[in-house]
């Protein structure tokens, strides 16, 4: 055939090694192996001094409380116990009575967190964690 | 003709096994010597480099902050948690309270809520705050945040022990570190 290279092509991969190698390199160095994540907690409204806000004496104060066998849900002075399965939050039943606040209370994202000092902090996160997956982020964690 | 050329003939191979192992005889012949003409496979390299950089890259985030978890803290899990931000970290271990990495203060078995005194963790707070605050005069502005990990059965007196310490020092913005969870694993 006339003008036919007629020989056997290499493809020269040099450069794609060394691509890659780069990139496996920098994935390796910026590989996150730990998926931390956090719940935040904001105390600055209520340790904020300057000028106190008079409080609505309307305004419901919504509050959770951990105790070692269940959970007390508060609306003023009227409470409701949720006991625990098994030593841990019964996550269910919490976040029914969450939804129920939800539909009562629609524009409320605050609630605060008490705890009792025995129970243990992934309760208190477990807690946290069904309040802000229930449209309530604002929790106020008590240190009292 | 033919057989008188074949009248001298050079000493060939005589032994005659019952298995002649022709090809081990031939490279005896060849004294070692190799074809030079040889190639590196690397196709299974190339497929290995492949495979690698896919998985990587599916694992790849941008939104991650590179952690140091304590070796004797198991972070609790949580389903709802946003992305972690720099900040300086607070540890809290069974023994003992760390504030980036350097110990600030104990933990003792019975902690009570009067138990307050952390001087060390104080000095370390006020030390970052000075900090922060020369960063704000330069125009940098700084979030009065910061990260506390804490083993998952830390009892919760110990973490507000250290949470009140941090409140009164002025960092109001509190980050409970968590592993982060998928729903159905929960």
């Amino acid at each position: 055939m006339a003008g036919g290279g007629g020989g056997q092509y290499e493809l020269n991969l040099t450069p794609y090694i060394d691509l890659m190698s780069t990139l496996i390199v920098f994935l390796l160095m910026t590989a996150v192996w730990n998926q931390i994540a956090v719940l935040s907690t904001d105390s600055s409204s209520t340790t904020a001094s300057d000028s106190p806000a008079q409080p609505d004496p309307n305004r419901v104060t919504l509050s959770v409380t951990i105790m070692p066998g269940y959970i007390e849900m508060a609306e003023n002075q009227q409470t409701k116990r949720i006991p625990h399965i098994e030593g841990k939050v019964d996550r269910s039943r919490f976040a029914e009575a969450l939804k129920d606040w939800k539909a009562r209370f629609p524009t409320r994202n605050d609630v605060i967190l008490n705890t009792e000092n025995t129970v243990t902090y992934q309760m208190l996160i477990s807690t946290f964690d069904e309040l802000v997956g229930n449209d309530f982020p604002d929790v106020g964690v008590s240190t009292q | 003709m033919g057989r008188k050329s074949r009248l001298i003939l050079p000493p060939g191979y005589h032994v005659k096994p019952k298995y002649d192992l022709t090809y081990l005889r031939h490279r005896r012949e060849q004294h070692g010597k190799r074809s030079m003409d040889f190639g590196l496979s690397l196709t299974a390299m190339i497929d290995m480099f492949s495979t690698l950089v896919i998985f990587l890259l599916l694992n790849f985030s941008a939104t991650g902050e590179a952690y140091f978890v304590s070796k004797n803290v198991v972070i609790p899990t949580a389903i709802n948690a946003r992305p972690l931000e720099t900040a300086p970290l607070v540890s809290i271990t069974k023994d003992s309270v760390m504030l980036d990495s350097h110990v600030v203060g104990s933990n003792p078995v019975n902690v009570t809520e009067s138990d307050l005194e952390m001087p060390q963790l104080v000095e370390g707070l006020r030390k970052l705050k000075a900090l922060q605050d020369n960063l704000k005069e330069a125009g940098i502005e700084q979030k009065a945040q910061i990260n506390i990990q804490a083993d998952e059965n830390t009892p919760v007196v110990k973490i507000k022990r250290v949470m009140t310490i941090l409140i009164q020092e002025g960092f109001t913005g509190i980050n409970f570190a968590v592993r982060e969870i998928r729903p159905e694993d929960a």
